[in-house]
């Protein structure tokens, strides 16, 4: 009857072990990830701190209330200044990577594991190991001292520690943005080079009117891949500065973490939540459409 | 000879680009085993002059840090995160590749839905949910987060896997009387080899590497994984650098040599299973 009813073919004699086969998965998926997206939205429009038995319905005040927090705007500015510099960055240095090493020799393989290598180490040990570098006492300024140069406060100092945070997340995240465009750099045809160098083109033409244009779709998968990946940033900026100083490095999803666990405002960061998600789903459908735009007019 | 030439030059120029790149991991570990007066005295050099490896087995095993506890956790963690996921994401997948329509089909989107959802946004809710069935600070709590958040990518993955594997084995294998769940597991499973190894490695680094779900479900409690450990740790110890970087090298020790040895399949795995452009 209810299997009927949501249109599972009640005729197919195995309907229930099929029935059975897919409900494992999808019920542990359903009550984690479904249930907790709509309770994201429910808690939003409550008053609650996550331990009272009462929940106090207070409509959009959360929504009004996070547009005019400053730490809310600046953490949302700080995401984008991370997301536009770092994308279009690691895109041109990988891209950049890619066409250097896409040659098959014993060496090249040794530059692709080399890149690659950083991707496998979790984020919070790339942090640490950054942190015992470039945070005052560390390894960098020490060297410093050394040649009779004034330490500089990499980490601390509120001009510098966004740069220092964007200059290693790139360092980070070249490695994985490489690997896929050489894949895509694996995928173009011998013969089209062949053809260009025929008609007399150099390669600084053939890149533009051949590679270029053949990585469109590598290219949409890498700048989505980074935009999206960019916007989440967490783990490595918890580690070297924990968003400090003074707000300089808070990234949105640092905020909400820490109004939700260190300040217990389920509610508010709930609110500040569903603005992140509502962010991401916009830019990551604007930006997809466009760069598959792209793509069809490129080939 | 002119292309030869500058084909050396760029590789050289490669070479050089690709060590500079990896001095991070380097200073790490000519750090971890040397004194903390020889790591200021010189942090770049190899440790020939006071070699010490008492940093490290300091860390292995004591009661701040240790190795051994965080890779035992996180290892048990992996292996049961990943059996769970591959049983039940497969057979899940299996039966939505198949059957594309009303309820499958709803369900489908749902997932597809799930893969754009940035754990930081449900996170709070997760941990009430939690609460509620008395998971927190436990085990099976982290695991079944883990399992739930992996399910889009992994269903994702193993539908279009399964996609490209004709129909015409289900109905030959129903025409000899086997049953879907049969079916399955005798001819379908089987056949799925490379986007399962995809899938192994994708969870594997995930989990290894996660930290905000078990920094936040383990809480301040008994256990750790290696990335809250190294956390705990390298908060007490703040500026004792030889601590710092024995711990760093403990942490990245274990998936250095694991990558060292699969290298090849690692960067194919990586990309050819997940991202075909």
């Amino acid at each position: 009857m209810l299997a009927g009813f949501v249109g599972i073919n009640m005729k197919d004699n195995h309907w229930k072990q099929k029935l059975l086969m897919f409900l494992p998965g999808y019920t542990i998926f359903a009550t984690i990830i479904l249930v907790s997206i709509f309770l994201t939205f429910y808690y939003s429009f409550f008053d609650w701190d996550g331990l009272k038995t009462s929940m106090n319905f207070i409509g959009f005040t959360n929504y009004i209330k996070a547009l005019k927090e400053p730490e809310f705007l600046t953490s949302i500015g700080n995401t984008f200044f991370f997301a536009l510099l770092g994308g279009v960055s690691v895109n041109i240095i990988s891209l950049f990577l890619a066409v250097q090493i896409n040659r098959k020799s014993l060496l090249t393989n040794f530059h692709r594991a080399a890149f690659f290598f950083p991707q496998l180490i979790s984020l919070v040990a790339v942090g640490f190991i950054f942190k015992a570098l470039f945070s005052y006492y560390g390894v960098v300024n020490s060297l410093f001292e050394r040649f009779g140069w004034t330490a500089i406060d990499f980490l601390g100092d509120p001009s510098l520690a966004k740069w220092s945070v964007l200059g290693i997340s790139i360092w980070q995240a070249t490695g994985f943005s490489t690997i896929l465009y050489l894949s895509g750099l694996q995928a173009i045809p011998a013969m089209q080079y062949e053809a260009a160098e025929i008609d007399g083109a150099n390669s600084y033409q053939a890149f533009w009117n051949i590679t270029f244009p053949w990585l469109a779709p590598s290219f949409t998968t890498v700048t989505v891949f980074l935009f999206t990946g960019y916007m989440k940033i967490f783990d490595i900026i918890f580690v070297l500065t924990g968003g400090g100083p003074v707000n300089t490095t808070k990234s949105i999803a640092i905020f909400i973490i820490d109004v939700g666990f260190n300040r217990y405002k389920i509610s508010y960061a709930s609110a500040v939540a569903v603005y992140f998600l509502i962010i991401l789903t916009v830019i990551t459908v604007t930006l997809t459409n466009r760069l598959r735009i792209r793509e069809e007019n490129l080939l | 000879m002119i292309i030869n030439k500058s084909g050396k030059i760029r590789g050289t120029l490669m070479t050089v680009l690709s060590l500079i790149y990896l001095i991070p991991f380097y200073i790490t570990i000519v750090n971890a085993f040397k004194t903390e007066a020889q790591i200021f005295q010189n942090p770049m050099g190899l440790p020939f002059a006071e070699m010490t490896v008492t940093n490290v087995a300091r860390n292995f095993n004591s009661n701040q840090f240790s190795a051994l506890k965080a890779y035992g956790f996180t290892g048990f963690i992996l292996i049961i995160t990943l059996t769970c996921v591959l049983i039940t994401a497969s057979m899940t997948a299996y039966i939505l590749s198949r059957n594309r329509t009303g309820f499958y089909k709803v369900a489908y989107l749902s997932l597809l839905a799930g893969l754009f959802i940035p754990v930081q946004v449900i996170i709070i809710p997760i941990i009430q949910i939690l609460r509620t069935f008395g998971l927190m600070f436990s085990f099976p709590g982290l695991i079944l987060v883990f399992v739930a958040v992996y399910m889009p990518f992994v269903c994702f993955i193993f539908t279009g896997y399964i996609g490209t594997i004709s129909p015409q084995f289900d109905e030959s294998a129903q025409v000899e009387g086997a049953s879907p769940l049969q079916t399955f597991v005798f001819i379908i499973f089987p056949l799925m080899k490379p986007a399962v190894v995809t899938v192994i490695i994708f969870v594997t680094l995930w989990t290894w590497n996660d930290f905000v779900l078990p920094y936040v479900i383990f809480g301040s409690g008994k256990y750790y994984t290696i990335t809250t450990g190294i956390y705990r740790a390298i908060g007490q110890y703040q500026q004792k650098w030889d601590d710092v970087f024995a711990v760093l090298f403990l942490a990245i020790t274990p998936i250095t040599v694991f990558y060292i040895w699969l290298q090849k399949h690692f960067i194919s795995g990586l990309t050819a299973g997940a991202f075909k452009g």
